[in-house]
C-alpha cells in the first residue's frame, strides 16, 4: 500500500517536471520556434504522464491526456497545422492537465465536463471532415500489443516447467526429447548425454561449450545458423519476482521467427530435487530482418541482474566454432576457470566438480593446467554416477557466476584474448577483466566469485546518470553538519594566537588547510540545495494568462535570471508571495486595453519578473508598467482605516509601502483576482518569515517595481549577538532596523507602566528583554542598547539589551527537537565556544506583549 | 568537560528478570534509573537559562551540536533550586525520542536489582507515587526509581 502511495508521489514529482517542460515548449513554440524536436517532446511529456496516470487509474486525466496526445501526434506528423489559434489551445490544454494531475493528487474529480470544449476542439481538428477514421487514429494509442507466438514450441515451454516440479528427470528427459524443435537425432543425443551425464553439468549452462556439449550445440547451432542464438539461464531471483519466462519468449516472437529449446539436463533427480532453484535455462533461436542486439535486451530488459543472458548475432556461431574447434587455448582457458571460481564457493559437489574438470582437462589434453585442476584423476569421469555429477549442476543456480565467467571467455570477442597466453587470461579473470564490455555477447558482467549474488552485472552502460532524487532531509542533515564544522574551525581559528602560531607552524597550516577546505565543503553542500528559481517563476506565465483573460487586459510576462540559485527551502517559501505580487501587478498595476491606449502606452501591458544575485542576497523584482500606486487613494484608505493617524503626512515612500499593511486594499471593489485586503500583507510577513525584506518603489502613471530581498540560504542565519544579563541572545540581523544608546533614546511611558520609544515623530513599544525573559541585570540603565526592530509589516519593536557583542553568522537549531516551544524564543544556535545562544523572536514578543506587560 | 561515556546496553548479568540502574543521590536520598536510557554522564559546567519556562529547567547546554535541556531534578522534586559547581554531575538520558539531562549531586553506583524486588511507591498526598515508579533496597537504603515520563513530561502543576 505505502509502496504505491510512493510510486504515486514519484508519478505527481514526475508530472510537475513535465508539466514544466511542456509550458516551457509551448513558450518556445508560440514564440516560432517549431523545431520537430520541440514536438516529440512535448508528445512525449504528454505521453509519458498519460502512461502514468493509466497506471493509477486517474481515468479524466487519461481521458484528457488522450487527446490531447492525439492532437499532438497529428501536428508532429504535419497532419494538423501548428497554427497560432492551436498552439494557444496547447498552452491552455497544459493548464488544463496540470489541473487534472492536482485534482488526481487532491484526490478529488474535476467536473466531468472539465476540459470537454478543449476535447472538442482537439477532435476538430484531428478530424476535420467527419469521423470516418476514428478507429484508425486510436490505433496507434493502443498500448496492446497484439501479438501471437510465432512458433507453438513457445506455447508448450512453460507447462513443461511447471511439470518438472512433479517430474523426474526421466520424464523431464521425455518432455526434452518430445520437443519439436530440434532434430529428432539431436534430442536422442541429447538424452543420451543426459544419461550418460558425463561431464554435463555445466558444460551446457551457457556455452561452456565442453567435449559433449560441443556435439549437441554444434548441431544445433547449425541448424539454427542464420540465427540469433540467446541463451537464456534464469536464476533464482527470477521467478522470486514473479517473471515467467514465457511472457519473455512471447516478446521475443515479436521481434522475430523464434524456436525455443529448453536445455533440462540441470534438472536433478528427484530425491536432489530443490523446488525453488531454476534447473531451466533456454536457447532460443531468433530470425528476423529487424532483429539486433539492442531489441532482445529490451525484452530482458526487467529480468536484467536476475538471469544470466547470452546473445550470439548470427554470424557469431560458426565463428565460435571455427574458434572452438582451432582453439585448444581458449578450450583450455574454460577449462581453468572453472575449478577456479567453483572450488571455494561450493561444497560438497567440489569433488565432483574437481573430478569432471580435471578430467575434461586431460580428454582435451591441456597440459600444464595441474595446478588448477588439482591432480587430474582421469578415471574419475567415467566411473562418477549420474547423481554425483549432477550436484553440481545446482551450483549455477547458487553460484551463477561460475559459467557465467566461463561463458565469458568463450565468447567470440574474446579469442583475441584466449590466443593470449594463459596467465594472462587468468590474471584478467581474476581482476574480473575489464573485457566484458566490449563483449556483446555477456550480458552480466563477470561478476565472478567474488560476487555471488549477479545482481550487480548491468546491461552495457547506457547514458551517464544525469541526476539523483535524494530526500531533503538527508541533505538538510549535511547541511547542519557542515554548519557546525564552520562555526568549529572558526572557534579554532580565532583560538590561535602569536605563540601558538610560533610553536606549532604545522599544526596551524593544517587549520587553515581545514578552513579551506570547510568553506569548499560549505559552498559544496549549499549548492546541492540550491535550486534555480525557475522552479517558481515557471508558475507564473499560467497566472498571468490567467489573470489576462479574467481582467479582460492584454498583459506579456517577461522573465530574466531563472536560473538564478537559491536554497530550496527558500523557494518554498517564494511561491505564495510572488503569486500574490503578479496578481497585485496584474489587477492594479496594468490598466485596461482602452485606458492604456488614452494614455498613449502599448496596448499590451508588461510585468517584468527578474532574479539576480546580489551579494549574499537574492532580488526578486516584479515591475509593472501600468499606473503605479495612487498615493491619495492609498493614503486616504489607510486614514480612514485608522491605519495612519489622520494628521499625519508620511512621504511618498511610506505610503507606498502602505500596501503591505494587514487589512489594507484599495481595490474599490472587491474583484475575483485581489481586493480582500489579504495578500500584500501575506507577502510582507512570508518574505519575513525566511529573512528577507519587501521594497516598494512607485512611479504615478509609469509602473510600480517591487524587489524582494531574501537570503542565499536559510541555514546560516546571519544575527546580532546581544547580552541579557550575562546570557548571550542573538537577534536576526535582517529585521533590526537600527541601535540605539538607551542613554540617548527617548522613552514615554503609558498609564499601564509599559515604556514606549518615541523615534523620529514614531511611538514604539519596547520589550526590555531581561524583564521579558525574567532575568536579574546588573547593566545600569544607560549604559543599555535599544535594537529597533521591524516585527511585521510596518510596526515595530524596540529590544532594551545590556550589551550589543557583535555580528555573526549562525546555524539555527530547534529547542523542540528536545524540549518544547518557548515563547519569545524561536530558537538557539551554538557560539563559537561552545555556548549556546538563544534565538529571539521579535514578531511573537510583540504579539505576546499584553501577557507580560503587567 | 569531562564526560564518562557509558556503554549503550547494558549487559545485564542477571538474566532477563534483572536490571541494572545508574544510582545517583540529591542530598541524601539516593535515585536511579535504568543505564539503558543513559546517554552520556558529564560535569555540569552551566547551562544557558531559558526564560519563560517551568521553573525546574535549568537551561539548555550544547551537547555535540544538539541543544539539550537540562532539569534541575532537586527543583523538579520541590526541594528548591540546587546550587550546582563543577563537582555537580548531569546525567543525559534519552527519554522517548528526546534527549535530556538532569542535573544531580553525584552519581554513586551501578546497581544490579531483581525486578521482582521492586516495591510500588505507597499512595500518598504528594507527587511521590507520580514522579517514582517503584522503590528498592539496597545496602538497606532506598532507591527511588524515577519515572522519567513524569519527570520530563509538560504535565507538569506549574501550568
Amino acid at each position: 500500500m505505502s509502496e504505491l502511495d510512493e510510486f504515486k508521489a514519484t508519478y505527481f514529482d514526475e508530472c510537475s517536471e513535465l508539466l514544466i517542460e511542456l509550458e516551457e515548449q509551448f513558450i518556445a513554440i508560440e514564440e516560432g520556434d517549431q523545431d520537430t524536436e520541440r514536438l516529440n517532446a512535448v508528445f512525449r511529456a504528454i505521453h509519458s504522464i498519460k502512461g502514468g496516470a493509466g497506471a493509477f487509474g486517474f481515468q479524466s486525466l487519461v481521458g484528457f491526456a488522450h487527446s490531447f496526445e492525439t492532437l499532438l501526434d497529428y501536428v508532429r506528423d504535419g497532419r494538423v497545422e501548428l497554427t497560432e489559434d492551436v498552439t494557444t489551445l496547447c498552452i491552455r490544454s497544459v493548464d488544463l492537465v496540470a489541473d487534472f494531475v492536482t485534482a488526481a493528487q487532491e484526490g478529488r474529480e474535476l467536473g466531468a465536463d472539465y476540459g470537454a470544449d478543449e476535447k472538442r476542439q482537439f477532435d476538430a481538428l484531428c478530424n476535420p471532415d467527419a469521423a470516418d477514421d476514428a478507429g484508425a487514429e486510436e490505433e496507434p494509442e493502443d498500448f496492446d500489443i497484439d501479438f501471437t507466438p510465432v512458433m507453438v514450441s513457445v506455447g508448450d515451454e512453460p507447462a513443461e516447467e511447471s511439470d518438472q516440479f512433479e517430474e523426474s528427470p526421466l520424464d523431464a528427459d521425455l518432455n526434452a526429447a518430445l520437443m519439436d524443435d530440434v532434430d529428432d537425432s539431436d534430442e536422442e543425443a541429447l538424452a543420451e548425454e543426459i544419461a550418460n551425464a558425463d561431464v554435463v553439468f555445466e558444460g551446457d549452462h551457457q556455452q561452456v561449450e565442453m567435449a559433449e556439449q560441443d556435439e549437441e550445440d554444434d548441431i544445433v547451432d547449425m541448424a539454427y545458423g542464420d540465427c540469433w542464438r540467446v541463451v537464456f539461464t534464469p536464476l533464482p531471483a527470477l521467478y522470486e519476482r514473479a517473471n515467467d519466462p514465457l511472457l519473455l519468449f512471447r516478446e521475443m516472437s515479436i521481434i522475430g521467427d523464434t524456436v525455443v529449446h529448453a536445455d533440462l539436463r540441470p534438472i536433478p533427480p528427484l530425491q536432489d530435487f530443490e523446488p525453488f532453484q531454476p534447473y531451466c535455462a533456454w536457447t532460443i533461436y531468433l530470425k528476423g530482418d529487424d532483429v539486433t542486439e539492442e531489441r532482445i535486451r529490451e525484452v530482458f530488459e526487467f529480468v536484467e541482474g536476475d538471469c544470466e543472458i547470452e546473445i550470439t548475432p548470427p554470424g557469431g556461431i560458426s565463428e565460435q566454432q571455427a574458434a572452438h574447434l582451432v582453439g585448444d587455448i581458449s578450450a583450455s582457458a574454460k577449462v581453468v576457470v572453472k575449478p577456479e571460481e567453483m572450488t571455494p564457493a561450493v561444497d560438497e559437489p567440489v569433488e565432483g566438480g574437481d573430478i569432471s574438470f580435471a578430467a575434461l582437462a586431460g580428454e582435451l589434453g591441456v597440459s600444464g593446467l595441474g595446478d588448477a585442476a588439482d591432480e587430474p584423476e582421469a578415471p574419475a569421469t567415467t566411473e562418477a554416477s549420474a547423481p554425483e555429477i549432477e550436484a553440481p549442476v545446482e551450483a549455477p543456480a547458487e553460484q551463477p557466476s561460475a559459467p557465467e565467467a566461463s561463458a565469458e571467455v568463450v565468447s567470440e570477442e574474446e579469442e583475441a584474448a584466449a590466443d593470449a597466453s594463459l596467465t594472462a587470461l587468468l590474471d584478467a579473470e581474476k581482476e574480473k577483466a575489464p573485457a566484458p564490455a566490449p563483449t556483446p555477447a555477456t550480458a552480466p558482467a563477470p561478476a565472478a566469485a567474488a560476487t555471488p549474488k549477479p545482481a550487480a552485472p548491468k546491461a552495457p552502460e547506457k547514458a551517464p546518470v544525469q541526476s539523483i532524487r535524494v530526500d531533503l532531509d538527508k541533505v538538510d542533515r549535511v547541511v547542519n553538519m557542515v554548519g557546525e564544522l564552520v562555526i568549529t574551525q572558526s572557534m579554532l581559528t580565532q583560538q590561535m594566537d602569536e605563540t601558538l602560531r610560533e610553536k606549532y607552524q604545522e599544526l596551524v597550516r593544517g587549520i587553515e588547510v581545514l578552513a579551506q577546505t570547510t568553506r569548499g565543503l560549505q559552498d559544496s553542500v549549499m549548492a546541492i540545495r540550491a535550486q534555480p528559481v525557475k522552479s517558481v517563476f515557471s508558475r507564473m506565465p499560467r497566472l498571468v494568462r490567467e489573470l489576462a483573460s479574467k481582467t479582460g487586459k492584454k498583459i506579456k510576462l517577461e522573465m530574466v535570471g531563472e536560473q538564478t540559485e537559491i536554497d530550496k527551502t527558500v523557494i518554498e517559501q517564494l511561491s505564495d508571495p510572488l503569486t500574490h505580487m503578479i496578481r497585485n501587478s496584474a489587477d492594479h498595476g496594468v490598466e485596461s486595453v482602452e485606458k492604456r491606449a488614452a494614455l498613449g502606452k502599448p496596448e499590451q501591458g508588461t510585468i517584468r519578473l527578474s532574479a539576480e544575485q546580489a551579494g549574499g542576497n537574492i532580488l526578486i523584482i516584479v515591475e509593472d508598467d501600468g499606473a503605479g500606486i495612487n498615493r491619495e487613494r492609498v493614503l486616504a484608505i489607510a486614514k480612514e482605516r485608522g491605519v495612519v493617524p489622520p494628521d499625519q503626512t508620511p512621504s511618498d515612500e511610506q505610503i507606498d509601502n502602505l500596501i503591505f499593511a494587514p487589512g489594507f486594499s484599495t481595490a474599490t471593489e472587491v474583484s475575483d483576482i485581489s481586493g480582500r485586503g489579504v495578500g500584500m500583507d501575506v507577502v510582507l510577513s512570508n518574505i519575513k518569515k525566511i529573512g528577507g525584506s519587501v521594497h516598494v518603489r512607485s512611479n504615478p502613471g509609469r509602473g510600480t517595481r517591487m524587489t524582494l530581498r531574501l537570503p542565499l540560504t536559510l541555514a546560516v542565519l546571519d544575527v546580532m549577538l546581544v547580552s541579557v544579563a550575562g546570557c548571550p541572545y542573538v537577534v536576526p540581523l535582517s529585521s533590526i532596523v537600527e541601535t540605539i544608546q538607551a542613554g540617548k533614546a527617548d522613552f514615554g511611558k503609558t498609564p499601564s507602566g509599559a515604556r514606549l520609544l518615541s523615534i523620529r515623530g514614531e511611538y514604539v513599544q519596547v520589550a526590555d528583554l531581561a524583564t521579558r525573559f525574567s532575568m536579574h541585570t546588573t547593566a545600569a540603565e544607560q549604559d543599555r542598547f535599544v535594537v529597533l526592530c521591524e516585527a511585521d509589516g510596518s510596526s515595530k519593536i524596540a529590544l532594551v539589551v545590556d550589551e550589543i557583542i557583535g555580528q555573526q553568522q549562525v546555524v539555527i537549531k530547534s529547542l523542540e527537537e528536545n524540549y518544547e516551544r518557548i515563547d519569545g524564543i524561536a530558537g538557539g544556535t551554538i557560539l563559537g565556544d561552545g555556548q549556546v545562544a538563544l534565538i529571539v523572536d521579535v514578531q511573537g514578543l510583540k504579539g505576546s506583549n499584553h501577557r507580560n506587560a503587567a | 568537560m569531562e564526560a564518562i561515556e557509558v556503554s549503550e546496553n547494558g549487559h545485564e548479568p542477571g538474566g532477563a528478570n534483572s536490571i541494572q540502574l545508574i544510582a545517583f543521590s540529591i542530598g541524601e536520598q539516593v535515585y536511579g534509573v535504568e543505564i539503558t536510557t543513559v546517554r552520556e554522564i558529564r560535569a555540569w559546567n552551566g547551562a544557558t537559562p531559558l526564560p519563560n519556562t517551568r521553573e525546574y529547567v535549568r537551561g539548555v547546554i550544547n551537547l555535540r551540536g544538539t541543544i539539550v535541556p537540562i532539569f534541575d531534578l532537586r527543583a523538579r522534586f520541590g526541594e528548591g533550586k540546587t546550587e550546582a559547581t563543577k563537582n555537580h554531575v548531569v546525567v543525559v538520558l534519552a527519554v522517548g525520542d528526546k534527549w535530556i539531562g538532569i542535573l544531580v549531586d553525584a552519581v554513586s553506583d551501578i546497581l544490579t536489582i531483581q525486578r521482582d524486588d521492586i516495591h510500588n511507591v505507597p499512595e500518598g498526598e504528594n507527587m511521590d507515587a507520580e514522579l517514582l515508579n517503584g522503590i528498592i533496597t539496597h545496602d538497606n537504603r532506598m532507591v527511588g526509581l524515577i519515572d522519567l515520563d513524569t519527570v520530563v513530561g509538560s504535565t507538569g502543576e506549574e501550568a
